[in-house]
């Protein structure tokens, strides 16, 4: 959920963490003999885990002490305590909102168009053009999106006129992209085709002969998705929902660049901690970044037990 | 229960023809097996029968009603899949209870029924298992099971064993053909392999690029192969090119040596391919020239112990033949010894080449 | 679906069109509305203005060849990082597989807004690096992460690392040639997907350049769109297609390279 891109992490049904049989047994494989051996096959992978320590964990460490520290230096829950304020809750409450209801609409969006893409039947090409498409979409999330959603639905938008054309005045409504509701359409660009590619290898799992099955057996159209087919793409679907959410409640560029701040969601608010209006805030912004992460682990850790759930019948 | 009835069927997919112009009956109660090589388009049919594929040609008569336009899911056939047909969220009861589920049949009358069937496929203990808790040849049973607990006019099975071991797939193919003799339900079993059809089948149809070549019961189609291609699909045959000679004897091999078949039918002169199965091949290790008939000779090359048959090969002037020995006399028969060969003219067949 | 009758099959039905439809319309309005906006330069009057004056600007040649540079840096060193790292755990360290894993999930879980605060937090007393443009770089090594060791992992996988490691080794190849030579070339397709996806995100990168203070192409952009909405969605256009750009050179790239070491081999 680094970014408000479709492209996806693409963990398949069928993966496991096997490792691979053999390696490390004596006598194989071995460039090097003896008790220098075992060292010699841990030295290969300090250079990614110094790395990953340095631009990585640390930082994330740094967050997590930040959080509990005051500026002076000394331990504190007053930090975290913050969190409890109103701005900081309605941040929290804002950014959830927009992220549940896009991850949820843009979850089952998602989810028709990849089973109209990828029904028994369909036209060969139509793969490949939604594989672009998506990545016609991942690339412009960020910056360009927002401007995008200007462009189309601000006040001088070009649907927004079309519509006024024909008698819709949105604005006149009290309708606003620069709000919620514009920010959510606005997501929807990014979380359904993210939705398309997570869901694609569900869908592909789907057995022809489980559908054949329940034909043969007398079902219709409507009984098959109701008993078999929703039931199996159900594990996958909440999972790859709340990797649409936790993909939402990251985004940073997108709500910034839409509202200039007016809106308030915890991504843009750790913003304004470290380096804009909100008085240099580094204390509020780690410990928002911090219940950041509680949230994001938590939807990953669910996605994990998910994924766990279909994987087992979709092998 | 129901007769079955193709007529003039044909089925092309793109440039490709499945099937061309294929004719088929099925008596009610019956168990016919198509039986072909892989391509060959018994599975294709077999989908036409369940609706799954529409023919471009040709009628499908079920009790003599033509059921073209009936949609898969009305026709009352239960099918059994080759693998991994059942529903993966359900237990075996849950799988075996949809169709009469999906056809509004009461929750109790359900029950009894899935344990009706799972009994006669006896796995009633494991009712509450998920498919992935089964075994290969535990979930194709339940498989069965679901396919009969609607009580269809039809069952439809598509190479159902090719999925499971060697040994589970004879226990398995006894279990089917036990149950539907039992129950009398027609019954159409698509195979590529032939011991598996023959075992079980009442008439088995041979097909090759879509179409029927032969269809009888297992022996007749043994002992009267209809054409080359049936009989060198159905079991090990010696196949020789020669020369009918007279009217009792045929002049075969590399160097026109005579095989006797008395009273064959064929014209004299006319090139025939004579077929001559391993068991009609018998070895004499008395070398009494013309002892009994014929007078071959011929020397061991290789044995291949198949249990109670041993099958040896021996090089004759026919060229190398095949013979099935009762294994305790191939014990006796010594590589690279001097043999006698008979050639029994009752398992010996001759067709155009 | 498979219920339905033989020629009918090839048409989808209804629904089937509706939706891909209404996903089409959704992708494309947007972007339509963009151009549209990219080309007005008065009213009901269009032109090729906007653009002219964007590529004119200095500080648009300035971030965006900063953010080339930067995609071309990521992917080197996510490379350089990545391919021997995973081709030993691998080939040696097969245990390791699930931590490494782990740990390839975890920029999911720091997200950038938050990873960033770390960043400033920890090298906020190192002014030759916070102000160093490949800081960057290595953080987007990290962003790019989950994509780049799935990618490589994939690729690993389908190929027999162990029988191919075993082949090299049986000829007397040190692990440098193994890699080099044998596992490298069957990696081609896994180490180009990584570098799409990678040039992708980093052409597009805000949050860490913003928050760090970089003027990278985004956040040129971003500058833009506060004055200028025109300009901003003419800036929107041409990042589209300069990013698709240089994807298509990257292929184009690869496949050269591809040729010449075929036609070396032959020698």
């Amino acid at each position: 959920m680094a970014r408000e891109s479709a492209a996806p992490p693409a963990t398949t049904a069928a993966e496991g963490s096997q490792p691979l049989g053999g390696a490390g047994e004596p006598g194989r494989r071995s460039w090097l003999v003896g008790g220098s051996r075992a060292i010699a096959s841990w030295l290969g992978v300090v250079p990614f885990f110094a790395y990953a320590s340095l631009f990585l964990l640390i930082p994330t460490g740094e967050i997590v002490v930040q959080a509990f520290r005051t500026p002076s230096g000394r331990f504190t829950l007053s930090n975290v305590a913050g969190l409890a304020d109103p701005q900081a809750l309605s941040a929290f409450e804002a950014t959830i909102k927009v992220s549940l209801v896009t991850a949820v609409l843009g979850g089952l969006f998602g989810l028709f168009v990849a089973q109209a893409a990828l029904r028994d039947g369909g036209a060969a090409w139509i793969r490949p053009v939604m594989v672009t498409f998506a990545g016609v979409a991942s690339n412009f999330a960020g910056i360009p999106l927002a401007f995008a959603f200007i462009a189309t639905l601000g006040s001088t938008g070009v649907v927004t006129q079309l519509l006024s054309r024909l008698g819709l005045h949105l604005y006149a409504h009290g309708f606003t992209i620069y709000g919620l509701f514009g920010l959510s359409i606005t997501y929807m660009y990014f979380q359904f085709p993210l939705m398309v590619l997570i869901i694609a290898p569900a869908l592909e799992g789907i057995r022809k002969e489980w559908r054949e099955a329940s034909v043969n057996c007398g079902a219709t159209t409507r009984q098959y998705w109701r008993l078999v087919g929703l039931p199996i793409l159900l594990p996958s679907l909440l999972g790859a929902m709340v990797l649409l959410f936790g993909n939402a409640f990251s985004a940073y560029a997108t709500p910034y660049a839409l509202s200039s701040g007016y809106i308030n969601l915890v991504p843009v608010m750790i913003g304004e901690a470290v380096n804009g209006d909100l008085a240099s805030n580094p204390q509020l912004g780690a410990s928002l970044a911090f219940g950041m992460i509680v949230v994001i682990a938590v939807t990953v850790a669910l996605y994990a037990v998910l994924q766990r759930r279909t994987a087992r019948w979709l092998r | 229960m129901a007769s079955l009835e193709i007529q003039k069927l044909r089925k092309r997919f793109g440039a490709v023809a499945a099937v061309e112009s294929l004719d088929l009956c099925v008596g009610s109660g019956e168990l016919v097996s198509l039986l072909g090589p892989s391509g060959c388009g018994k599975t294709t049919v077999l989908r036409i029968l369940a609706g799954f594929e529409r023919p471009d040609h040709g009628d499908v008569r079920l009790d003599g009603k033509r059921i073209n336009d009936v949609p898969a899911n009305r026709r009352n056939m239960g099918m059994v899949f080759q693998a991994y047909s059942l529903f993966p969220t359900m237990t075996a009861r849950q799988n075996v209870e949809f169709g009469l589920r999906v056809r509004g049949v009461a929750k109790r009358v359900r029950g009894d029924k899935a344990t009706e069937v799972l009994s006669l496929v006896r796995l009633q203990d494991h009712a509450d298992r998920y498919p992935h808790q089964l075994s290969g040849g535990q979930q194709q049973r339940v498989a069965l099971a679901r396919a009969l607990a609607f009580e269809p006019q039809v069952l439809l099975l598509d190479e159902p064993l090719s999925a499971l071991d060697a040994k589970v797939r004879v226990e398995v193919r006894q279990e089917i053909r036990a149950i539907q003799s039992r129950l009398g339900i027609t019954t159409v079993y698509v195979t590529h392999d032939q011991e598996e059809a023959f075992s079980i089948s009442d008439q088995v149809a041979i097909m090759a690029a879509g179409q029927v070549q032969q269809i009888g019961t297992p022996a007749e189609i043994y002992r009267a192969p209809c054409n080359l291609f049936v009989a060198e699909f159905i079991g090990t045959v010696n196949r020789l090119e020669g020369t009918v000679a007279d009217q009792d004897n045929v002049a075969a091999g590399p160097n026109g040596t005579k095989v006797k078949i008395p009273g064959h039918g064929w014209p004299t002169g006319a090139a025939v391919a004579v077929l001559i199965r391993p068991e009609a091949v018998k070895i004499n290790t008395d070398t009494h020239n013309g002892a009994l008939g014929h007078g071959l000779t011929g020397q061991i090359t290789t044995h291949m112990f198949l249990g109670a048959i041993t099958r040896v090969a021996i090089d004759t002037s026919l060229g190398p033949l095949m013979a099935d020995v009762p294994s305790e006399q191939a014990l006796m028969l010594a590589l690279d010894s001097p043999v006698g060969v008979q050639i029994e003219p009752g398992g010996t067949r001759l067709m155009a080449p | 679906m498979a219920a339905v009758r033989g020629s009918a099959r090839r048409r989808l039905p209804f629904w089937s069109w509706f939706w891909l439809a209404m996903a089409a319309v959704y992708l494309l309005v947007p972007l339509y509305s963009t151009l549209q906006f990219s080309l007005s330069v008065g009213p009901h009057r269009y032109g090729l203005g906007w653009y002219s004056y964007i590529l004119h600007q200095a500080q648009f040649r300035q971030s965006f060849l900063l953010s080339l540079r930067l995609a071309v840096e990521t992917v080197l060193i996510s490379l350089v990082l990545m391919v021997p790292t995973v081709y030993w755990v691998h080939a040696r360290l097969p245990r390791l597989r699930p931590v490494i894993e782990l740990i390839s999930v975890l920029p999911f879980v720091v997200p950038p807004i938050a990873l960033a605060v770390g960043m400033v937090g920890l090298f906020q007393g190192v002014p030759w690096l916070i102000s160093n443009t490949h800081l960057l770089a290595f953080a987007y090594v990290i962003q790019a992460l989950p994509f780049t060791y799935r990618s490589l992992d994939a690729g690993m996988l389908s190929v027999d690392i162990a029988t191919l490691t075993d082949a090299a080794q049986s000829v007397g190849a040190s692990w440098r040639q193994t890699l080099w030579h044998v596992i490298l070339p069957n990696l081609r397709t896994a180490m180009l997907a990584s570098a799409f996806l990678t040039i992708a995100v980093v052409l597009g990168e805000y949050t860490i350049s913003s928050l760090l203070l970089f003027n990278t192409f985004a956040v040129y952009m971003q500058q833009v769109g506060t004055s200028q909405a025109y300009a901003a969605a003419a800036l929107a256009i041409l990042s589209f297609f300069l990013t698709w750009l240089a994807m298509i050179g990257l292929f184009l790239l690869s496949r050269r390279v591809g040729y010449r070491r075929a036609v070396a081999m032959t020698r």
